[in-house]
């Protein structure tokens, strides 16, 4: 096989991720596999790729929430097709992260994003949903040791629950790094909550994803 | 709204203005784009927004006439004012755009529809949308707009003049809540957030449960005697 067609099915999943063409990259990574080409390689310079340049378009206010969401769908229906076959050595995670949306709120969107983010980072996603108890995100951390707590709220009022469970969380074990996002809180919300990192809003989550796939991507070209 | 527990409002209004008939009593209705989003699963719609406009049109024009409905129960039960009130759609989440063509015809018929003093609010980033707000108060009779926290309201009051009246937009979490802003502190963010232009001080978003009693009287204190005297708006009004 050629690294033509394998640089153009790359080109064609990172195309699709931008213009949110579900068929095309479901097309081409089914391509990519009957091909045998690497599916790691096709997630990250495909897909994460083409999610960077969303997050860019993100940024720059010519992509909004709606194109991200659907930027998000095609990207899953390559992802879908392509992570099995990541083989095991290439594809054991890079860390654990356990998200949810916390206790009372049922707005996820952005709590989504940033698990997609994550899952095309490579880590290991324990997603506990919308709406979790308090002592779920604690309970749920200790079972899986995983290294971050991702915990977002959009309303105000559920918000407050986020501190109680950096309290219960950090009392068990201190070196979990714990990420807060959503609508209400800010920088100065997460900082006096006793948080390690904060993302505003969906679109900030999603940029603070962006960033950590280039990191990877980075961290994965310095391995090769 | 005669149903229970929808008709708990409307008692609840009537209540308070007969026990404190001396205080302006505001209601208010979420819009239509943030109910849709919380009845029908957010990330639908706004997909929805591409790949079944139509279908989305017409789910928001019954929820338009849902609100209006709502809003003139309210002020029939004796709200003094009304504020519309559509958190989901400000740039964060939704394009100018969009909003122009989604959301603005349909904000400028619910307030066109309620006879009362009427205010829009807008919660998120709501720099690129102002000046389209301040058209749907000028097109549909409406009194004001209000904005949280994200709004430059220097920038804002630079874009629409002083013949708009711009409510907001104190933090609710800082000034009244945190544990470490003093009374001080939030003397002065009160003070910061008049300078800033606004025409009445209004909370940028929801308050807290958590509010510290000392430091709200205080920013209430301030709110009334700092630069105390006729605000621009004097003489606005119609």
């Amino acid at each position: 096989m050629s690294n033509n067609n394998k640089g153009e099915l790359i080109e064609l999943l990172k195309d699709g991720v931008i213009n949110f063409k579900d068929d095309q990259v479901k097309d081409a990574a089914q391509k990519a596999v009957d091909a045998g080409y690497p599916a790691l390689e096709m997630i990250m310079e495909g897909l994460a790729a083409g999610m960077e340049v969303v997050g860019d378009l993100y940024e720059r206010q010519e992509y909004f929430v709606p194109e991200v969401l659907m930027c998000a769908d095609a990207l899953y229906g390559g992802l879908d097709i392509l992570r099995p076959h990541v083989p095991k050595k290439d594809g054991g995670a890079i860390a654990q992260v356990v998200i949810g949306s916390i206790q009372g709120d049922v707005h996820d969107i952005g709590k989504n994003l940033v698990k997609m983010m994550f899952d095309v980072s490579g880590w290991m996603v324990h997603d506990l949903g919308r709406d979790v108890p308090l002592e779920n995100f604690v309970k749920e951390q200790l079972r899986t040791d995983a290294e971050v707590v991702a915990m977002s709220a959009m309303m105000t009022t559920t918000m407050l629950g986020m501190r109680k469970v950096i309290k219960m969380i950090k009392e068990k074990n201190p070196n979990v790094a714990i990420m807060l996002g959503g609508a209400p809180v800010t920088q100065d919300v997460a900082k006096l909550f006793g948080a390690d990192g904060y993302a505003e809003s969906a679109g900030n989550a999603v940029k603070e994803g962006i960033k950590m796939i280039s990191r990877l991507r980075e961290y994965e070209k310095k391995k090769a | 709204m005669d149903r229970y527990p929808m008709n708990l409002i409307p008692e609840a209004i009537k209540i308070v203005k007969k026990e404190a008939p001396e205080l302006a009593l505001g209601a208010w209705q979420l819009g239509p784009f943030t109910q849709c989003g919380q009845t029908i699963e957010l990330d639908k719609v706004l997909k929805g927004v591409f790949k079944e406009r139509k279908r989305v049109e017409d789910i928001l024009d019954k929820f338009t006439d849902i609100i209006i409905n709502n809003g003139k129960a309210l002020l029939a039960a004796g709200a003094d004012f009304i504020t519309l009130r559509e958190p989901g759609v400000a740039a964060d989440l939704l394009s100018p755009r969009t909003f122009k063509e989604l959301i603005q015809p349909r904000l400028t018929r619910i307030l066109s529809a309620w006879r009362a003093p009427k205010v829009l609010h807008i919660c998120g980033s709501t720099d690129l949308l102002v000046e389209m707000m301040w058209q749907i108060v000028k097109d549909s009779g409406a009194q004001a707009v209000s904005v949280d926290m994200k709004n430059n309201i220097v920038e804002s009051r630079k874009k629409l003049g002083n013949d708009a009246l711009i409510l907001g937009n104190f933090d609710v979490f800082k000034l009244p809540c945190a544990e470490e802003t003093t009374v001080e502190q939030a003397v002065d963010g009160i003070k910061k957030n008049i300078d800033g232009l606004v025409d009445a001080v209004w909370p940028g978003c929801d308050l807290w449960p958590d509010i510290k009693e000392e430091n709200l009287r205080a920013m209430e204190r301030t709110a009334r005697t700092y630069k105390a005297g006729p605000t621009p708006a004097v003489g606005r009004l119609n």
